[in-house]
């Protein structure tokens, strides 16, 4: 098992190296002569090789990546052209916020998830499924910013009950967080539901039922117990999405987090800092499929075991 | 079962009434298909959508950048269907404009991915070795990316604009695909009938294209028309993020994003192009479920 | 032969239909069932004659098929079991009527110790401990025979071999002494060395327990070694019923004869098989008449126009053919070829039938 876990956490690194260059790359091909940008309209010639030179962009690009790892190992991710501050610090700032979002639209989102997607493969055929069906579909059908306009209509126009902006207190997570898991609940509903479906097929259900079980355990403690490694590996790779895709979300919300600041970023060409964050995207993706993977590991016993 | 003595003997209407109740694959999925009303109906909205991006535009009265400044932000009235934008146009002929847009780019951006997708995936799953290592790392460092981080990534690249927004997709829609079709042809290269084909001296192109590529067809269209929903999701919400569509094109995601800020008193603005970006991206996910429900052997109950 | 109580499960005319999309399937179309308690009887018949559709419509383990119960009755110890609640029915599964099954591979939950699947069967029917449950689920895998139970308990059914886990299932099984085990081909799936095995252990349990059999099979070589009473089945229907000496002995149904005609003798060389000509019909298209008239040597007129009834000979054997209308005796008097046949096959299984049972 632990020669698993070593195995698959060696495999990622590749493939992060490749992320890392394939990034650093990337982002220099966006147009535009960041020196100028920094420099500002106005300056001279002079004034911008002066800059260039300061942010160290004379050198050959090869130096520039050995100085960009060297500045990553030590957790320099570089100044943010926009704001003149390190973007370490820029998304430290911001990425408390986009992490309890995140963490707390997962957890609702897949036990509603779980529960209904359950609930509908159980019942297949009747008026349940037929319900469960059509709001998992629409529920990956809606697009989130719209669903997040109705809901600060409703919510925070007509009824005044919850803010649309910030991110102060408590209150101001709920729409955002409904907006984004509406979405994630459908999909891991409807995943459920058919490996629920393919589960209650399987021969042992069949045994549990003979052996006089009620039916609620024969769909949780059998059934469920077995689909359970898939829908986790669905959640886990979800979760990875979440952090990206809250991108739109916090858009409609002007909620301060790391996808407002990459949009904001973007705008304004500031490439340390778009960089930086779509490193820690794919970095945060990378690491929780390896999680993933390993608690897939841990649940299965042929690898536990075998 | 017919005998042969009976086909010679018997009636030729009889014996033609009886052979055509034959079954195939194909109208086995045909029939299956038809049964799932709901499946039945989305494909006609489909339908519908695809008349109306062809002549949508002769249908509807008002020009979609007239600009009437003595009919701002109107509610829906007989005049105007859907009611009008901040700029007075007619929002109605406006969404029916933006039929053809949303379409074509999902259309498009799909067959790109999933036309590299397929290539790839085959010659990864049949070939193995190096040229499948390089295809699955280059496919896992694309998922290693949420797909909207990777559109943005792109159109930050290549600047916004639809054009761009459909190669953004398409880039990030070839790993799904890869990897399907990688699947199915490494399950498939070592199946008899493609031993058959080899010892008979068949080359590795007409294998592939004629023995593994059909076994695999049925998924790629599933996943095709899974892809097409959420394709048009994330163009519109490049558009809505001021990456995608620039105005005045009537995209639905920009319409919505225009509309913003006159939620409070207008929310028609957002509240029909919302709709028509929900009601096509279901009808093609409940068509692709259909189609899904109806491909897959084991459904018979 | 050993002493036999009364009917401990009694089926009469049981109808199960299943509703497709291309019409309704018989699977099973009258079919009537005397179980004695302490017996084994033998349920013999092809792929797709309604043997395991009898099995599951007993247990009531329709749920999650299009086939429903149309008619009849099954009742257990004289009480009804079909009109009762899913709640009832439930309560006698696992724990009055037992059920084994063909796939050991598939038929154990592979996420669960094996220790916890026998234990969670006794815990569903017996009011006691989890640690008393342990025990006896030990006490229970002892019994079949595994080897190092205590490690086994902890194990997982990736570990077990296929005969390993049929145990296991009959272990769970048993676990709880039911009155009834219905085994669904407990052995088609395993090595022939194995099956004799697990044969000998069902002999044996069922003797400790008082549990009584309902074994179904294809193969007749099991029959003969371990059943007392043998019904034959058809296209959903009973064509011949009979204690075991006399089914091999005097069968009397074509179909039976047929069965017994096509196994193959040790150390007897014939040029060609015999084997039933035609398949079995499509369920959906049944013949009228005898439904197995279409591949009946013996078939006459009447044959393809009505269905014969059950006609009883004598002391229990019955069987559903026209030609045993007026006889109160065997067929033997009818083709000598098949009384041949049925001598050759009778020295046979009267060999083994004498060394065979204990």
């Amino acid at each position: 098992m632990f020669r698993y876990i070593r195995r698959r956490m060696l495999g990622t690194i590749p493939t992060l190296l490749i992320v890392i260059t394939f990034v650093f790359f990337f982002v220099r091909l966006i147009p535009g002569d960041p020196a100028r940008l920094v420099a500002g309209e106005q300056a001279t010639q002079a004034d911008v090789e002066v800059v260039r030179v300061r942010l160290g962009l004379d050198k050959p690009l090869g130096m520039q990546y050995v100085a960009y790892i060297t500045g990553l190992l030590h957790g320099d991710l570089g100044m943010s052209l926009r704001t003149k501050r390190p973007v370490t610090t820029e998304i430290a700032g911001r990425f408390g916020n986009t992490m309890k979002l995140a963490l707390v639209t997962l957890a609702w989102s897949t036990i509603a998830g779980v529960l209904f997607g359950v609930w509908s493969g159980r019942h297949r055929g009747r008026w349940q499924d037929y319900l469960g069906m059509t709001v998992s579909v629409s529920g990956i059908s809606i697009p989130s910013f719209w669903l997040g306009f109705l809901l600060i209509m409703l919510f925070s126009v007509k009824l005044r009950w919850l803010p649309t902006t910030g991110a102060s207190s408590w209150k101001c997570f709920i729409l955002p967080s409904v907006t984004l898991g509406v979405n994630i609940a459908a999909i891991i509903a409807r995943f459920t539901r058919s490996s629920i479906i393919e589960a209650f097929k399987e021969d042992y259900v069949r045994t549990a039922r003979a052996k006089g079980l009620k039916e609620n355990v024969v769909t949780w403690k059998h059934a469920f117990r077995n689909s359970m490694v898939s829908v986790i590996t669905v959640v886990g790779l979800r979760f990875g999405f979440l952090l990206g895709g809250s991108v739109v979300a916090e858009a409609v919300f002007a909620f301060p987090g790391l996808g407002t600041l990459l949009i904001e970023s973007v705008n304004y060409r500031d490439y340390p800092a778009i960089q930086s964050l779509i490193l820690i995207f794919s970095l945060q993706f990378l690491i929780i499929n390896m999680v993933v993977d390993i608690l897939y590991a841990a649940l299965n016993p042929e690898i536990k075991f075998g | 079962m017919i005998t042969v003595q009976q086909t010679i003997d018997s009636n030729p209407v009889e014996v033609v009434d009886k052979v055509s109740k034959v079954r195939t694959p194909f109208t086995d999925m045909i029939r299956k298909f038809l049964k799932q009303k709901n499946a039945v109906v989305a494909l006609i909205f489909i339908l519908f959508l695809v008349f109306l991006s062809f002549f949508g535009d002769s249908l509807i009265s008002h020009q979609i950048n007239e600009y009437d400044y003595s009919a701002i932000l109107l509610g829906p009235s007989k005049a105007h269907p859907f009611g009008t934008d901040e700029f007075g146009r007619d929002l109605f002929s406006r969404i029916i404009s933006g039929t053809k847009i949303s379409l074509a780019v999902g259309l498009s951006a799909v067959t790109v991915g999933a036309l590299c997708g397929t290539i790839l995936g085959l010659l990864g799953g049949y070939y193995r070795g190096i040229v499948d290592a390089i295809i699955m790392r280059f496919a896992d460092t694309l998922f290693a990316f949420p797909g909207i981080i990777l559109a943005i990534a792109i159109v930050a690249i290549l600047g916004s604009g639809l054009a761009n927004v459909v190669i953004a997709v398409a880039v990030f829609s070839t790993p799904t695909f890869a990897r399907l079709v990688r699947g199915e042809t490494l399950a498939l290269r070592t199946s008899v009938f493609v031993q058959a084909a080899r010892n008979l001296g068949a080359s590795d192109a007409r294998i592939i294209f004629r023995h593994i590529l059909p076994g695999a067809i049925p998924d790629i269209i599933v996943q095709y028309t899974m892809s097409i929903g959420s394709s048009i999701l994330t163009a519109a919400s490049l558009s809505f993020l001021g990456m995608g569509a620039q105005p005045p094109t009537p995209e639905w995601g920009l319409m919505l994003a225009n509309g913003r800020n006159y939620i409070m008193m207008a929310p028609h603005v957002t509240i029909f192009p919302g709709l028509a970006i929900l009601f096509t991206v279901l009808s093609f996910n409940i068509f692709g479920d259909g189609l899904r429900d109806a491909l897959d052997p084991k459904l018979t109950d | 032969m050993e002493k036999r109580g009364h009917t401990i499960l009694e089926v009469r005319n049981l109808r199960t239909h299943f509703m497709l999309d291309e019409g309704e399937v018989r699977s099973v179309d009258g079919v009537d069932i005397d179980l004695k308690e302490g017996s084994t009887l033998g349920f013999v018949g092809e792929s797709g004659s309604g043997k395991s559709v009898t099995a599951l419509s007993i247990m009531g383990l329709l749920m999650g098929t299009r086939g429903k119960i149309t008619e009849g009755t099954i009742r257990l110890d004289g009480k009804d079991i079909v009109h009762i609640s899913e709640e009832e029915k439930r309560k006698l599964r696992g724990g009055k009527i037992s059920m084994i099954f063909q796939e050991p591979m598939t038929s154990l939950n592979p996420v669960m110790s094996i220790g916890k699947q026998v234990e969670e069967c006794i815990l569903q029917h017996e009011k006691i401990t989890h640690k008393e449950a342990w025990e006896k689920a030990e006490h229970m895998l002892r019994m079949t025979g595994v080897p190092r139970v205590e490690h086994m308990m902890h194990e997982y059914p990736f570990q077990l071999s296929g005969g390993q886990r049929q145990r296991v299932m009959i272990a769970m099984a048993l676990s709880c002494k039911p009155r009834i085990l219905i085994a669904d081909e407990p052995t088609t799936a395993l090595d022939v060395t194995i099956q004799a095995q697990i044969l000998d252990l069902m002999n044996t349990l069922k003797k400790e327990t008082g549990t009584s059999i309902l074994f179904i099979t294809h193969d007749l070589g099991v029959v003969a070694e371990i059943c007392d009473d043998v019904v034959v089945l058809y296209c959903g229907r009973v064509v011949e019923k009979a204690d075991v000496c006399t089914l091999f002995a005097h069968p009397a149904h074509p179909y039976t004869q047929g069965l017994l005609a096509s196994v193959p003798q040790l150390g007897v060389h014939v040029a060609e098989l015999d084997s039933i000509p035609g398949n079995v019909p499509d369920p959906r298209h049944l013949p009228k008449g005898c439904k197995f008239a279409p591949r009946c040597k013996k078939a006459f007129a009447l044959c393809f126009e009505e269905e014969p009834g059950f006609f009883d000979l004598e002391d229990g054997h019955a069987s559903r053919c026209w030609l045993c209308e007026k006889k109160t005796s065997g067929p033997a008097n009818n083709q000598p070829h098949v009384a041949v046949l049925v001598a050759q096959s009778d020295a046979g299984r009267q060999g083994e039938n004498k060394n065979g049972r204990r």
